[in-house]
């Protein structure tokens, strides 16, 4: 795996950027609530046409031989279409079968968008520690019931992780097999989340025992990652949306932004931003070259700690500023607050990072040593 | 000065960790090592004058000078073994803060007769701003320097003066002129402390030692030599060390310290098995180790661009905040144990005092949130 080029990066960032502009639509994000599959950032079909569904594939399955850092970029500039769907939910499902090591030809087809598998790893709301799933593997069928799973409604394939004989296994689920089924929710953003039902679906195990759980928790960690990369994206757009409301909005016949109070709770926000973009910018310049489970595990805990408290800071601090326009759903930060909402309990929040972080601490205290 | 020394950018990490700590070992005296206050010069002068046999006096200098020529990120190393290992705060201010502006300013006189004596500890400085009316409206200074041929000669007073009461020496801003701008009139000058009308008071701090002091100036002779760069031109000298100053200000390695104290504190305790400890401490670990990353990308930028641009007020805010935070925090793990007065190693409310200074110090963080708000974030002028 290598780190993106300067180069790669900053074309990257072009292209999602072209795409955001001619593709954001606020009002079909608002009209489409509730829908399945709702207003996307990109079809697959678009996504696979731009390149970012090889990005994250191995060049031995024809795909870039990126990672994570790559993705990132990706998945911060379609903050510029107020969500990155599905690009979250497709990074997971193969980026389980990378580290699984999966080679029956599925990656091949993930870069040509033809299939789309799709991660069902939880089970329950506090998971991100991922303990052994109740969901059970047995004689080629799977059976349980995952929740939670992003872009169920663009699956091929699902990648389901559940036990067998008391330990970990990945297991690949074809979406139209039968005993597969999905019912949808909705989240704060007004876009589907689902519930897949197992009732012993056919599958094929793809990694067993620790190498399962090793697979697992990398895609985890991983996903953590990108999702701290979106929140990345909605902090800048979150800031300036207010500082240009600082700069116009007048009271008292001036523009609010001269009254200190209000400079410095901006300021104070910069420092924040400002604080994020460094945890975020090192550790996409280090995320793909690390091996050591543990010291990735603390990079991405750390890192989308610090995503999750900044966005939580920014989005009160944001709202307040904008006085009364603030709580308007019409205003355009409602788009960037609802996909925040959506975001900010996925993969893992700031207390659920700190515990994992300190349990990855413990299994590391012998060298002594904090990533 | 060794000619043989090897290009400390170049050579692996763990070889440039290894040969600093090497030099620790040998040079800095246990009874020295992590104390948390800072002695006075003649205590550690061993120890400075091993740093300036070894040429590690003045990492950050370029090799000519008898500096490392370390790049910032090399240079944070340097700090942080340094920290580790628990080596003393020097009276340093000399070849941290003035070096660099006489290598930048100096006059060829000035370099080769200051360098090296800051260099080998003969001289110690410290610097003369800040005035009782002249806080964070520096530029406001009226210390007065008369302009009378050949010489300047100086009354007023200086006031939070670090280290007057050692220093042989004061780098100070004197208005030598007052008919425009406020910003204009000022001039860079390095004083021999030693002259006839000077005397300094020492002021005792909450942690109830003398560090900083108050400098009263009484028709003090001064030659015009001593001034660094042009005349009324020293505002500009002084602006040109901010950078340097802040990213010094906002180094992490405060916190990083309070961090290790905290994390033995919650070892020895056996609280780190606790739950709600353990966040706590993962919080503080996150907000630590976020500076230090923060950190680093500030001192990558210096080293590419070699300017240390607005944007470093959030990280001299940051690091200083925290700083309190977890020194705060030590003060609760350590329960009742903090309400006590010790000294040495187990001082818990050393790093508490030591904490409320830096938020103050090299601008106080509420001017960094103001540069923030008209530089960074282009806000009006507020009134
Ligand atoms: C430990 C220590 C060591 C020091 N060492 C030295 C030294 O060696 N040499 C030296 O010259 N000086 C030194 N100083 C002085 C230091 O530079 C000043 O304390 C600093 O510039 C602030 O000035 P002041 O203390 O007069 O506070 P003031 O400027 O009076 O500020 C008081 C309060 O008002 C706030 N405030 C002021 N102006 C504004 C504004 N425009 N907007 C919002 N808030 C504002 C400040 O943030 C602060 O909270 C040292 C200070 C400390 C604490």
């Amino acid at each position: 795996m290598t780190i993106v080029d300067p180069q790669t990066a900053e074309m990257l960032r072009e292209t999602v950027a072209k795409h955001c502009e001619r593709h954001a639509d606020g009002a079909l994000i608002r009209a489409s609530r509730g829908d399945v599959p709702g207003a996307l950032a990109a079809d697959v079909a678009t996504m696979a046409e731009l390149g970012w569904l090889a990005v994250s594939v191995p060049e031995d399955h024809g795909g870039l031989g990126l990672g994570v850092s790559a993705t990132g970029i990706i998945a911060e500039g379609l903050s510029g279409c107020y969500s990155s769907d599905p690009l979250t939910g497709l990074f997971l499902g193969a980026r389980a079968l990378v580290h699984a090591q999966e080679s029956d030809g599925l990656l091949a087809q993930v870069v040509e968008g033809s299939a789309t598998p799709v991660l069902a790893w939880q089970e329950n709301a506090h998971d991100f520690a991922s303990p052994l799933p109740a969901t059970e593997y047995r004689n080629g069928t799977v059976s349980g019931t995952k929740r939670w799973v992003a872009s169920a409604a663009q699956a091929s394939h699902f990648v389901v992780s559940a036990r067998e004989d008391g330990r970990d296994v990945l297991v690949l689920v074809d979406a139209s097999s039968d005993g597969v089924s999905l019912s949808f929710g909705t989240r704060a953003d007004g876009t589907p989340i689902s519930e897949l039902a197992l009732t012993s679906a056919p599958s094929t195990v793809i990694a067993r025992g620790s190498d399962a759980t090793r697979a697992l928790r990398r895609t985890l960690d991983e996903g953590t990652i990108l999702v701290a990369a979106e929140l990345m994206g909605h902090i800048d757009r979150m800031m300036k949306l207010v500082l240009e409301h600082l700069n116009t909005r007048k009271q008292f016949g001036k523009v609010i932004g001269s009254f200190q109070a209000l400079q410095h709770r901006a300021s104070n926000m910069f420092v924040h931003q400002r604080l994020t973009r460094s945890v975020l910018t090192t550790t996409l310049g280090c995320a793909d070259l690390i091996t050591d489970p543990v010291e990735f595990g603390q990079r991405a805990a750390r890192l989308r700690a610090r995503l999750n408290d900044t966005t939580q800071l920014v989005m009160r601090e944001s709202i307040q500023l904008f006085g009364a326009m603030g709580i308007t759903d019409e205003n355009e930060l409602s788009l960037h607050i609802k996909r925040c909402l959506s975001l900010l309990g996925y993969l893992g929040n700031s207390t659920e990072q700190r515990r994992y972080w300190t349990a990855l601490s413990a299994q590391s205290a012998r060298t002594g040593d904090t990533n | 000065m060794t000619n043989s020394a090897p290009d400390w950018n170049e050579i692996p990490e763990a070889e440039f960790r290894a040969t600093i700590r090497e030099c620790i070992e040998n040079e800095c005296p246990a009874e020295l090592r992590y104390h948390p206050y800072r002695f006075p010069p003649e205590v550690t002068m061993p120890w400075y004058k091993a740093l300036h046999r070894r040429n590690f006096i003045a990492p950050g200098w370029p090799v000519e000078y008898g500096g490392m020529g370390l790049n910032p990120s090399r240079h944070l190393i340097f700090i942080e073994e340094m920290e580790a290992m628990g080596t003393p705060w020097l009276h340093d201010a000399g070849v941290r803060n003035l070096g660099p502006a006489i290598i930048a300013w100096g006059t060829e006189e000035q370099k080769a007769y200051y360098l090296p004596r800051m260099h080998a500890g003969e001289h110690i400085w410290c610097q003369g701003y800040s005035e009782p009316s002249a806080g964070s409206d520096l530029a406001s200074l009226q210390c007065d320097g008369r302009l009378d041929g050949e010489n300047v000669i100086i009354n007023g007073q200086k006031i939070w003066t670090t280290s007057a009461h050692v220093a042989t020496h004061m780098f100070g801003l004197i208005r030598t002129d007052r008919s425009g701008k406020k910003q204009e009139g000022i001039s860079f000058m390095l004083i021999d402390m030693s002259l006839p009308g000077i005397t300094v008071r020492p002021i005792a701090n909450l942690g109830g030692h003398p560090d900083f002091c108050e400098v009263f100036f009484d028709n003090v002779v001064v030659p015009q030599s001593c001034i660094l760069g042009e005349v009324n031109q020293g505002w500009k000298v002084a602006r040109s060390l901010l950078g340097f100053e802040r990213i010094w200000a906002g180094s992490p390695r405060r916190a990083m310290k309070v961090l290790r104290q905290l994390r033995r504190e919650l070892e020895t305790q056996g609280l780190l098995d606790d739950p709600l400890w353990a966040d706590r401490f993962a919080k503080a670990s996150f907000d630590a180790l976020d500076a230090q990353d923060m950190y680093t990308q500030f001192a990558d930028l210096v080293r590419t661009d070699g300017k240390v641009g607005v944007e470093i007020s959030a990280l001299k805010i940051w690091s200083t905040s925290i700083f309190q935070n977890l020194s705060e925090m030590l003060l609760e793990v350590t329960g009742s144990r903090s309400t006590l007065s010790t000294s040495g190693e187990d001082d818990l409310l050393a790093p508490y005092y030591e904490s409320r200074a830096p938020t103050i110090f090299a601008g106080t963080n509420e001017v960094h949130l103001n540069i923030l708000a008209r530089s960074v974030l282009g806000l009006a002028k507020s009134e």
